[in-house]
């Protein structure tokens, strides 16, 4: 039971690895390979940060997310931005080199020593609810993974900026139109993107290991988590990565080394038997 | 002067296989073992091509033809404790099969879902072979089969499974874009409600294609491996093959024939004089897949053309040639 329950809040963590590739994805239709990279290199600039300040790695957090803010916004105007309007294949071409350039960049900084970032004393830290233990550092996780799936819904259902993305989601060519600078909001979106994955980084760092060759996983798990909640869904997607969580946990209680193996069956069973994600279950009631 | 483009086929293919006749009388132990190499990874690039290039079908789990395809000479010429050679049509066998179990998922999919899709297939096999442990598990198996093999039978037997598989991908292609499949293949690239409207069998032209792509890759991967001598889930179902791959493709000139020919020598070229970089070499060729696909999107080959003047391994035909 508790293996599934820290299932489940692992997965609220590839709901937000999600969330940012559910941004660019709708907003863009292209995806970006190098996602988990950038995770995984968040993850390093923390280590190094706290490293360096000598304080707790959710100190730097923000600094580092505004830091891959840049990162992501300067990324698109330069590189992303050229590689629109020309069919499916540049994006995941460009991006993929981008993927074997940041591992091996990690790897000629860092080493390919596993690292992880120190919890302190939030590490083993646990309540006891309704007589089972739960970690601290896991419900902080589902916490703050709520309240940025939270502030994401609220700031696309309500502000003019939000209106601005969907708009030019649902057609660019009008939007831009309607007088909305699209390379802009591309270009902010791919900002959040990276700094929401940052965010999500400095949790995946405390709990588990990393170095600079688990990337690539990192960004199937975020797919995943994007398409079993349906795309164009942002609560989908944070339900899509509780249950690819409960699936990996599912998993490695039948044998400890299944989880990743389990995880990617269920979500190409669901890809299978339901391509329009969890969300599509909803719609149809 | 111009040939019929057909012609023209026919005698480069022919200067190839002359070329590849030549290597083992003419070439030293280590250059015969090289163009083996080199021969097998183009039969995958080739391959990759067909469905990326040519069919829009960007596979990024491509390493999964590769490994099986290894895999399964290893398995059968140990159990067996025979020549290893004759087994790469096992591997081909088992890899259209293996794309024909997997289609049902992906031929509804485009694009980027495509992609990550058949990326999950390709980590769903490897993590399978990790835990098998008749396969080896994650430390994998020797080709012990090719212990008792004399050593001049074992390179020239090697090379010759290679430049067979080239051979064979080489005349797929050519034969195949010319036929009604190829032309069927690229109006569905181009416009795939186009393409159904006018009568293409979008699915079964799309799943014929891939078992093709996926049974000369698989070849591809046994010839590789058998040249390897050792196999494992790792280094066989890796992303390295992904991105040598690409590199060799993009490079040369993606949804070209030419393209990946070009591209195979420039790989290998830096692969003989700058590997020793390491980790430098590589972030070397992520930017240069990025700045050639943002900036020369023809690639290699696509400047090369402009010199020659016409393609070498034409898939066009003539409106002329169809009415004489």
């Amino acid at each position: 039971m508790e293996v599934l329950i820290n299932g489940a809040f692992i997965g609220a963590l590839y709901g937000l690895y999600g969330l940012g590739l559910a941004l660019t994805l709708g907003l863009m239709r292209q995806i970006n390979l190098a996602h988990g990279d950038f995770i995984v290199f968040s993850a390093y600039l923390t280590l190094q940060g706290s490293l360096l300040l000598g304080v707790h790695p959710l100190m730097v957090l923000p600094v580092v997310a505004v830091v891959m803010f840049v990162v992501g916004f300067v990324l698109q105007r330069l590189v992303i931005e050229r590689t629109l309007g020309r069919g499916e294949m540049p994006p995941i071409l460009v991006t993929f080199g981008l993927s074997i350039i940041l591992q091996n960049v990690m790897l000629e900084l860092f080493s390919a020593d596993t690292r992880n970032l120190n919890p302190g004393p939030l590490g083993a830290a646990s309540i006891e609810i309704a007589g089972l233990s739960l970690g601290v550092l896991p419900l902080l996780t589902l916490a703050v993974s709520f309240a940025i799936f939270w502030a994401t819904s609220a700031v696309f259902g309500s502000t003019k900026f939000g209106r601005a993305i969907r708009a030019t989601s649902d057609s660019d060519q009008t939007a831009q139109l309607m007088g909305i600078n699209t390379s802009r909001i591309f270009a902010v979106a791919m900002g959040l993107t990276l700094a929401i994955s940052a965010i999500a980084a400095g949790f995946y760092g405390m709990r588990g290991n990393f170095d600079p060759s688990t990337g690539p996983e990192r960004m199937l798990f975020a797919f995943e988590a994007v398409i079993l909640g349906g795309v164009g869904s942002i609560w989908g997607t944070l339900a899509g990565g509780i249950l690819l969580g409960l699936s990996q946990a599912a998993g490695s209680l039948i044998n400890p080394s299944y989880g990743p193996l389990v995880g990617h069956l269920v979500f190409l069973v669901v890809l299978l038997a339901l391509p329009g994600g969890l969300m599509s279950l909803r719609r149809r009631q | 002067m111009r040939l019929p483009s057909i012609n023209r086929s026919f005698i480069v293919l022919a200067v190839i296989v002359l070329f590849l006749i030549l290597v083992p009388i003419l070439g030293s132990r280590s250059t015969v073992n090289l163009v083996a190499e080199m021969a097998a990874v183009l039969a995958i690039a080739l391959m990759w091509n067909l469905l990326a290039g040519f069919g829009g079908m960007v596979f990024m789990g491509f390493q999964v033809f590769v490994g099986i395809g290894g895999y399964a000479v290893f398995m059968a010429a140990n159990g067996f404790q025979v020549l290893p050679f004759p087994f790469i049509l096992l591997s081909a066998a088992l890899c259209a099969l293996t794309a024909l179990a997997i289609m049902p998922i992906l031929s509804r999919l485009q694009g980027a879902q495509f992609a990550i899709a058949s990326w999950v297939i390709s980590e769903v096999v490897r993590l399978t072979v990790f835990q098998t442990s008749v396969l080896g598990g994650g430390g994998g198996i020797s080709l012990t089969a090719m212990r008792s093999v004399p050593r001049e039978l074992r390179m020239y037997g090697t090379y010759g499974s290679a430049a067979l598989v080239l051979i064979v991908a080489l005349v797929v292609c050519v034969f195949l874009m010319r036929s009604r499949v190829g032309l069927a293949l690229r109006a569905i690239r181009d416009n795939a409600t186009a393409a159904e409207a006018m009568g293409i069998d979008l699915r079964r032209t799309q799943r014929l294609v891939m078992m093709i792509a996926a049974a000369v890759a698989g070849a591809g991967g046994g010839a590789y491996y058998m040249l390897a001598l050792q196999i494992g889930p790792g280094t066989a179902f890796s992303m390295n093959w992904m991105a040598i791959t690409l590199f060799v493709v993009i490079l040369g000139g993606i949804g070209t024939l030419e393209g990946p020919i070009v591209g195979v020598v420039v790989y290998f070229l830096l692969r003989e004089t700058l590997s020793d970089l390491g980790s430098v070499y590589f972030i070397l060729l992520g930017l240069m897949a990025i700045l050639v696909t943002l900036l020369f999107p023809k690639g290699a080959w696509g400047g090369l053309r402009q010199l020659i003047g016409q393609d070498l391994l034409p898939i066009r035909r003539n409106p002329s040639e169809s009415k004489g």
